[in-house]
């Protein structure tokens, strides 16, 4: 077996809020081959943002280790874990979170500005283009829809390369169709080879992951390879036909 | 991050709130301007010190004539008819024995022409030592000498501004001008001087339109033209007349004023004491006259520049403060306001430092235009003080460098704790706010 993309033994968190200290994370070990699709679902408060925190370097455990891409990071500086997270990590959140007065493709260049080693100038061009919004590099997010906005997100989390992909409930402000189809694009990239893990609550969305990890009151309850995978290429082909265009007409 | 990428996100950032940002900058834009115009008054107050002691020294002081009214003057008729004499001068010099020089000078109100045409000028007998108590310096020919105070020679020195207008390019020495009803040969000319606009105040004397010729001279046949125009009715010629035939004696002449120099600045209130009690004994204690002390003018004048610098200081640092305080203000308003585009940049992989160097440079790029608009409001209160105060104000380069130096460190020490703030928001956190 391939060395793991994420190896987590133990992670713990405890967050002192006044007098009363909460266990967020009470000792999650977890284990993610490469080229993995793994969805983690749990009711609120079961401690998934918080497992997705740690992993994606934003925040460093009360306790355990953590191994990403064969590097120990439990341990490092803000500013290694911030190299890190600049080359190794790819974020999608649920609201998108592009920066408003930039254009899709300034937004897409942004990790760029905090790379260290040099990155080909077309890069972020090519990170668009590979989540089909080529020609829509120089407008701003608020001349987007949703699912566009989504995309930017994700070229965005796709050009420096990462080891891993970290999706926040990617399709939450996503209407059924544009949400399908940016799970779609998840599942593109991961037959490509990319490792993805995506914290949702839907079971639909975590149904085209290759494995389901359920979770609850901050330990994990549940860790299964997904039997009856969806394609979403399938579940679009089912879906009606939209009667409109969604995506917003941009201004020139 | 790259530098300039962060200078432009502060740029653009500013773009974005123009309104905000004029506001935001108005303090260190005034701070910055009373910074300027700070060190422009003392740049220019040195300047006119250096100038006073380049030109004339400090070890001097002078007595004026002064001109009586009322029934002081009716009292002065009786007592002291000369006013200031030559006289006095010559008292001085032998009572007081500390004085260096004793420079008596007898203003002449005659026309100068020259093949006709009328050429300004200020006419002034004098001694030898005038030239040397002056500082005066001979482009051509030779200063009066005392052969011609003997001899009554009608001889004069011209100053280069006399020589322009009379002569042009050609050789003055030797030619001659006419003052009054008089032929005068002219026997030297002074080399240009440059006098620093706003030494006025002082007593400085613009020699570029001086003449000078032998003091017996200008007390002789002058002596009728002192502080009176040429009569032009019968009765004051007449009157003139009659001051011909009646000279008093060389003692007894009035002059328009005495120049002593002491060996040092120290002595000048000595020698303004001994000038003044002398002169109270011959005078009957009559107050023809005045005396005046440059280095105390000096000291006078750089002591309400000082004054003025320190209310300028003081407007800067306020205002530097308030102004400060309200970046601050804003930097902390705009770091809450920023936080999800904090958290994104955390994300995707900027560090603690990256944040805080971005919002200090924000800062930085706020009080540096603010600073660069002060240098000019700066520059533009120089101008209006030289103007409406007459004081001499030099705007260098050093008070620009040191401006924005001023403006940069403001920035650095107000930007530093909302940049801090900016690199401890938590991105996660910072992502979930809606």
């Amino acid at each position: 077996m391939a060395e793991p993309v994420v190896l987590a033994e133990e992670l713990t968190k405890d967050y002192a809020t006044g007098i009363v200290a909460v266990h967020a994370l009470r000792g999650v070990s977890l284990t993610v081959a490469p080229g993995e699709m793994v969805a983690i679902m749990g009711p609120s408060g079961s401690g998934k943002t918080t497992l997705l925190n740690l992993l994606g370097c934003v925040d460093l455990p009360s306790d355990g280790r953590y191994w990403l891409d064969g590097r120990d990071v439990s341990s490092l500086q803000d500013s290694a874990l911030s190299r890190i997270r600049n080359e190794r990590i790819g974020f999608v959140f649920q609201t998108f979170n592009l920066l408003p007065r930039l254009t899709a493709l300034e937004n897409v260049r942004l990790p760029l500005l905090y790379a260290h080693n040099r990155v080909p100038q077309d890069a972020p061009a090519r990170a668009l283009e590979r989540v089909g919004l080529a020609d829509r590099g120089h407008h701003r997010p608020n001349q987007l829809s949703g699912g566009q906005q989504q995309r930017v997100a994700i070229a965005r989390a796709l050009v420096l390369d990462p080891a891993v992909i970290l999706a926040d409930e990617p399709t939450g402000n996503l209407d059924s169709r544009s949400g399908e189809e940016i799970i779609l694009l998840f599942q593109e990239l991961n037959r490509e080879g990319a490792t993805m893990l995506i914290v949702t609550h839907d079971l639909q969305v975590a149904n085209h992951a290759s494995r389901i990890v359920q979770m609850r009151d901050g330990r994990i309850t549940g860790d299964e390879p997904v039997t009856d995978r969806l394609d979403a290429r399938d579940v679009l082909a089912e879906m009606p036909a939209p009667e409109v265009e969604p995506a917003k007409e941009a201004e020139p | 991050m790259k530098f300039w990428s962060s200078i432009l996100t502060g740029i653009s950032e500013l773009l974005a709130h123009k309104l905000r940002s004029l506001l935001t900058m108005l303090g260190v834009i005034f701070g910055i301007a009373s910074v300027i115009a700070m060190v422009s008054i003392g740049a220019g107050a040195r300047q006119e010190a250096l100038e006073q002691i380049r030109l004339m020294g400090v070890n001097v002081i002078q007595i004026n004539r002064r001109a009586l009214s009322g029934d002081l003057a009716l009292e002065a008729q009786r007592e002291s008819p000369q006013g200031v004499t030559y006289g006095d001068a010559k008292a001085i010099g032998e009572l007081y024995d500390a004085a260096e020089r004793v420079v008596p000078v007898c203003r002449v109100f005659g026309e100068v022409r020259h093949n006709g045409t009328a050429i300004p000028a200020k006419v002034l007998g004098t001694t030898p030592d005038y030239s040397r108590v002056n500082r005066l310096a001979l482009a051509s020919g030779r200063f009066v000498d005392d052969g011609d105070i003997e001899r009554h020679a009608q001889v004069c020195v011209i100053g280069s501004e006399v020589k322009r207008a009379a002569f042009f390019l050609e050789d003055a020495v030797g030619k001659n001008l006419r003052i009054g009803t008089q032929e005068f040969q002219v026997i030297g000319v002074l080399e240009e001087r440059r006098v620093q606009a706003g030494s006025s105040l002082l007593s400085l004397p613009d020699v570029n339109e001086d003449i000078y010729m032998p003091i017996t001279v200008a007390m002789d046949d002058f002596q009728i033209y002192v502080e009176q125009a040429i009569p032009v009715d019968i009765s004051g010629f007449i009157q003139l007349l009659a001051k011909l035939f009646d000279r008093p004696p060389l003692d007894q002449r009035p002059i328009t004023q005495i120049i002593v120099q002491v060996p040092d600045e120290s002595q000048t209130w000595e020698a303004a004491r001994v000038a003044a009690r002398i002169l109270e004994r011959r005078h009957k204690a009559i107050p023809d006259h005045e005396i005046v002390i440059p280095a105390e003018l000096l000291r006078q004048s750089q002591r309400t520049h000082r004054i003025f610098s320190i209310v300028m200081g003081a407007i800067a640092s306020i205002s530097l403060l308030v102004g400060g305080i309200g970046i601050m203000n804003i930097m902390l308003a705009t770091v809450t306001q920023r936080a999800r585009e904090i958290g994104i940049r955390r994300c995707v992989g900027a560090s603690r430092s990256d944040i805080a160097r971005q919002f200090l440079l924000e800062a930085l790029v706020i009080t540096s235009i603010g600073g660069i608009l002060g240098i000019f409001l700066g520059i533009e209160m120089a101008t209006l003080i030289s103007q409406y105060a007459g004081w001499h104000t030099i705007v260098s380069g050093q008070a620009v460098l040191l401006s924005l130096v001023v403006a940069v460190v403001t920035g650095v020490i107000f930007g530093l704790y909302p940049a801090m703030r900016a690199a401890g928001i938590q991105p996660m956190e910072a992502l979930r706010a809606e």
